[in-house]
């Protein structure tokens, strides 16, 4: 195999083996999320950012017991959310939401955006078709 | 008196619950002569120092720093290039060193623009909160911590989660691959 085969398709086919064929995984693993759970949060918007390479998702939930706790959600680049509906006015700082995620392994509060049902009971994919894979 | 002492607890009542709900706005700051890019909620602060080699030497490394809201946010590029020590001794030192002082509660191999290295969670002895990455490009160490220090520290673990997952490598040529991928591969000779 060439060098030049060598140092791009490689690593391109460790991604695919490494189970990271999520939408969003052209910059980073996602291995650190558990794709095998999924948590519905529902909470309040306290920002939402359509950037690269990873937009983000702000939610302030309560837990059980009362205590307040943000969430920061992980979602995939601009274009992949608008292919799946978004724009940077899909939510707004104090919308009520649900949230379904892939919670961190670790338990932090951070996970990948699923979806979300936002105020008027539409739901936007954030990475489902990917999600869907796992069971 | 009274009305202008009575005034001014009227306006900080007012005021501390919108202080206390201004949203953090994240800014990229792009190193492109060190070959990274991150975000970070505050301006951070660069300082220079040393990093502890394998073998009790110290390297000299350059650290971007900041703290806000009960988190610190650190990125140290540690310079290996007058060295000779093995990139994955190098990269296993970082990985344990950063896990020192607390318990692992996660110890992944990690990808970031087509490098590769380990992602770390880190329950601090102190109550604090740890996510820490380690990636070398070239001979260069990078350690990206986030820290939600205590008391309630589990607060702020999505801080240091958005920190650390913000990290980017643009435009830097793909990593070597760790051996445990490379195993998941025949390569037939051309």
């Amino acid at each position: 195999m060439g060098p030049v085969l060598k140092t791009l398709i490689l690593p391109a086919l460790a991604l695919i083996a490494g189970g990271v064929a999520s939408g969003a995984a052209a910059h980073h693993s996602f291995a650190m999320f558990d794709s095998q759970r999924t948590l519905v949060l529902k909470g309040t918007v306290k920002s939402f950012e359509m950037v690269n390479p990873h937009s983000w998702l702000h939610v302030a939930a309560v837990e059980t017991g009362g205590r307040p706790v943000e969430w920061a959600l992980e979602m995939g680049d601009p274009a992949q959310l608008t292919r799946e509906g978004w724009t940077k006015d899909s939510v707004k700082p104090g919308d009520k939401v649900s949230v379904s995620i892939h919670p961190r392994l670790d338990g932090s509060h951070g996970g990948q955006l699923i979806y979300i049902v936002l105020p008027d009971g539409r739901e936007l994919d954030a990475d489902r078709p990917f999600a869907r894979l796992a069971p | 008196m009274r009305r202008a002492v009575l005034a001014m607890l009227v306006c900080l009542g007012l005021g501390a619950p919108a202080m206390a709900q201004a949203p953090t706005v994240w800014r990229d700051y792009a190193y492109p002569e060190m070959g990274f890019l991150i975000q970070f909620p505050v301006a951070p602060s660069v300082s220079t120092g040393t990093w502890p080699a394998p073998g009790g030497r110290t390297v000299p490394a350059t650290v971007y720093a900041a703290r806000e809201r009960g988190a610190t946010y650190k990125v140290t590029v540690a310079d290996f290039s007058a060295s000779s020590e093995d990139r994955a001794a190098i990269m296993s030192a970082a990985a344990a060193a950063a896990g020192q002082g607390g318990e692992i509660k996660l110890n992944l191999e990690a990808h970031v623009d087509l490098q590769f290295g380990r992602q770390l969670s880190i329950a601090a002895k102190d109550g604090g909160y740890g996510d820490v990455a380690v990636f070398m490009l070239g001979r260069r160490l990078f350690v990206v911590e986030g820290r939600a220090l205590p008391p309630n520290a589990d607060e702020r673990t999505d801080r240091i989660v958005r920190f650390v997952e913000t990290l980017s490598f643009p435009n830097q040529p793909p990593g070597p691959l760790p051996a445990s991928v490379q195993a998941q591969f025949t390569v037939e000779a051309p």
